[in-house]
């Protein structure tokens, strides 16, 4: 918007506007605008004239004050930097060509804070603008002995309404910010640096959280688990494979999950969980030996520990963002769940139905992300992948009859999941 | 089979071979031109103010032993040489420049740092800003400023002006002598508008054959040579 108004102002009013470098600076409601000219200007444009015309062209910028910087005239040093400016400005010159070499000079730069300063050059029938403002008018720290801005203008505005006009729309459209008061720049003076805030020793917390978890893996090909995921369980025990409990049960459920952990100096730590997820069995309804069942159902309760590594990045006061890589062992458990329908009795199938084992053990790892609300408050997403199974601990010997083969000996999935979380810094 | 062989040689000749000119290429800048130097133009109307107290010996102990003098006496004595030396070498090199006196540059402004590459800076006193030096009553076009002459054994600029490479100091090191080096900074200055047109620092360096006297002579008298070529080059706008 600002682009295509310059463009057509400048078009309507026939100037030329050549940015030689532009930094950009914060715009300040009420701004206060000092002006000074090199000795090379003939008609110096009038303060209040420019005042009156920016505030008309840019009315978002409240109440500009502008005034002659007649100090920068009067002192032998300055004037000698506005004399040397003027005979220096060149479409061909950086930034630092034009610095001011004295320190007097550059302390009298610095001394600005937020105020603007736009220096004006004249040669022939080109208008030369330059901007300087304390370090307060910007977002990253920089030289302020320099100026921030220089540009040209073709041919020469022919007044102080016309020039404020071009250079408004170039150099004041976007929204202002309020200034700072003198309070608030004392308090900003002596405000700790957040760059050099100590990282706490322990960062403590629990939290709770729900989720999915199911056996197959986004994007991975579906012939790896299709067989397991299409099986099912023939009189109460027989599937085709019965080293995956996904065989045997319908492999999606949701989860709900506790957790407790610390972190490191916001580095490594370790966490504790405990998940619980429900299966139903996967059992064929138009099978008749299944009248008699109610309903049948495995709970699944897991309990592990896993060590993360993690990096802290400020998103500003309030937020931060944690995210982190974990990996660790857990245990699990099935808990069955079955009933027969009243009237009904046990059949033998029924009484000698599939056991799972008393437990397993596996690996899971994955990748996380922790929002942080105020150091006490996180909002934590995490995606993972997690086994169970049956290792053998000891090498079967040869002599050894075969052994049938587990049930749910190799059993994996994945999940995702959200979580509250509440956090106690110890520093 | 053998052509084969040869060529992927050939591809890995070619390969090694840019690697290591972009390795040399990008060393650093050694000098830094004004965007308005003007391009094409020689030398002209220049003044040079004399070298004066603006050299240092390093290893003034090992230059002492080598030219018979006793240490108390030897920056006395040799920068009497050095001076003369080096005013010779600007009559011969570059005739039309002006001599003017050392002290000129006490009426500059402060020593300031110039900056020529990321992480080279050159100290020096230039004219204040809106200064320009008059001599006679009159204004010459440029100044040419000599901000300091290093001479010593075994020297070399990166270990001097380098900021990265710096604290690598050769003095102290007790080997056998190996070279004789110059290091000029120096400056070619526009006294009308005031600002440098050309900064650069050059280095001479001879292997040392134990004649001190006149390797020495011989590195200062080349200095000239050596600095002209590189402002010349600047005007050119390609620097080796």
């Amino acid at each position: 918007m600002r682009f295509i108004l310059s463009v057509l102002l400048l078009a309507l009013s026939a100037f030329a506007l050549n940015e030689t470098f532009v930094t950009p600076w914060i715009v300040w409601k009420n701004p206060e605008i000092l002006i000074a000219f090199t000795d090379n200007v003939h008609s110096p444009i009038n303060p209040d004239d420019f005042c009156r015309s920016l505030a008309r062209t840019e009315p978002s910028l409240g109440k500009p004050e502008c005034r002659l910087a007649g100090d920068w005239e009067r002192d032998s040093l300055s004037g000698a930097y506005l004399h040397w400016l003027g005979m220096n400005v060149d479409a061909r010159v950086e930034s630092r060509h034009l610095a001011a070499r004295s320190s007097q000079v550059a302390e009298r730069l610095h001394k600005l804070d937020d105020r603007y300063l736009i220096i004006l050059s004249e040669h022939h029938d080109t208008l030369w603008a330059m901007m300087f403002s304390g370090n307060r008018s910007f977002e990253q720290p920089r030289i302020v002995n320099e100026p921030a801005a220089l540009v040209s203008i073709f041919p020469k505005p022919a007044d102080a309404a016309t020039f404020a006009e071009v250079i408004g729309l170039s150099w004041f459209a976007e929204s202002p910010i309020r200034k700072l008061t003198d309070h608030e720049k004392e308090a900003a003076a002596v405000a700790p640096d957040p760059s050099y805030a100590a990282t706490p020793a322990f960062d403590y917390w629990i939290s709770m959280g729900t989720g999915w978890s199911q056996a197959a893996p986004p994007l991975t090909p579906n012939s790896w688990y299709k067989s397991r995921v299409k099986d099912h369980v023939v009189h109460y025990r027989s599937v085709k494979d019965s080293l995956s409990a996904w065989s045997f049960l319908d492999d999606k459920s949701q989860l709900f999950t506790l957790r407790g952990g610390f972190t490191w100096i916001g580095f490594v730590g370790i966490e504790a969980y405990a998940t619980r997820t429900n299966y139903r069995v996967k059992i064929d309804p138009t099978d008749s030996l299944y009248r008699e069942l109610d309903h049948w159902s495995f709970a699944r309760y897991e309990m592990g520990l896993t060590a993360h590594i993690t990096m802290q990045k400020k998103l500003n006061e309030s937020f931060s963002l944690n995210p982190y890589a974990f990996l660790g062992f857990d245990y699990s458990f099935f808990v069955e769940s079955i009933g027969l329908r009243p009237d009904f009795t046990a059949s033998e199938q029924y009484k000698n139905r599939f056991q799972f084992e008393s437990y397993y053990r596996g690996a899971i790892f994955g990748v996380g992300n922790r929002l942080t609300f105020k150091e006490n408050y996180a909002l934590d997403t995490r995606v993972g992948i997690a086994s169970r199974g049956k290792s053998l601990d000891q090498t079967p010997s040869p002599d050894a009859a075969p052994s049938p083969t587990i049930i749910g000996g190799t059993t994996i999935d994945c999940f995702a999941s959200v979580a509250l979380e509440y956090h106690w810094i110890v520093h | 089979m053998g052509k084969v062989y040869l060529v992927s040689m050939n591809r890995w000749i070619v390969f090694l071979g840019l690697t290591f000119c972009f390795m040399g290429c990008s060393t650093a800048h050694w000098s830094d031109r004004h965007p308005l130097f003007p391009v094409g133009s020689a030398l002209a109307e220049t003044t040079m103010p004399d070298l004066g107290e603006r050299w240092i010996l390093v290893r003034g102990a090992w230059f002492a032993e080598q030219l018979k003098l006793s240490p108390a006496q030897v920056y006395d004595t040799l920068g009497e040489d050095v001076r003369e030396i080096f005013a010779e070498s600007v009559i011969q090199n570059l005739p039309t420049v002006r001599a003017i006196a050392s002290t000129t540059i006490d009426s500059f402004a402060p020593t300031e740092a110039q900056k020529l590459d990321d992480h080279i800076f050159i100290k020096g006193r230039f004219p204040a800003q809106g200064q320009t030096l008059l001599t006679n009553g009159l204004a010459v076009s440029q100044l040419l400023l000599i901000h300091e002459l290093t001479i010593g054994p075994d020297l070399s600029r990166e270990n001097i002006y380098d900021y990265d490479k710096a604290n690598q100091d050769t003095e102290g090191n007790h080997h056998k002598v190996k070279k004789l080096t110059a290091i000029a900074t120096w400056t070619l200055w526009d006294n009308h508008k005031g600002h440098f047109l050309v900064s650069g620092i050059s280095e001479v360096v001879v292997p040392y054959q134990g004649e001190t006297g006149p390797e020495l002579r011989k590195i200062i008298h080349d200095l000239i040579p050596a600095l002209t070529a590189k402002i010349h080059c600047g005007i050119i706008g390609a620097c080796p």
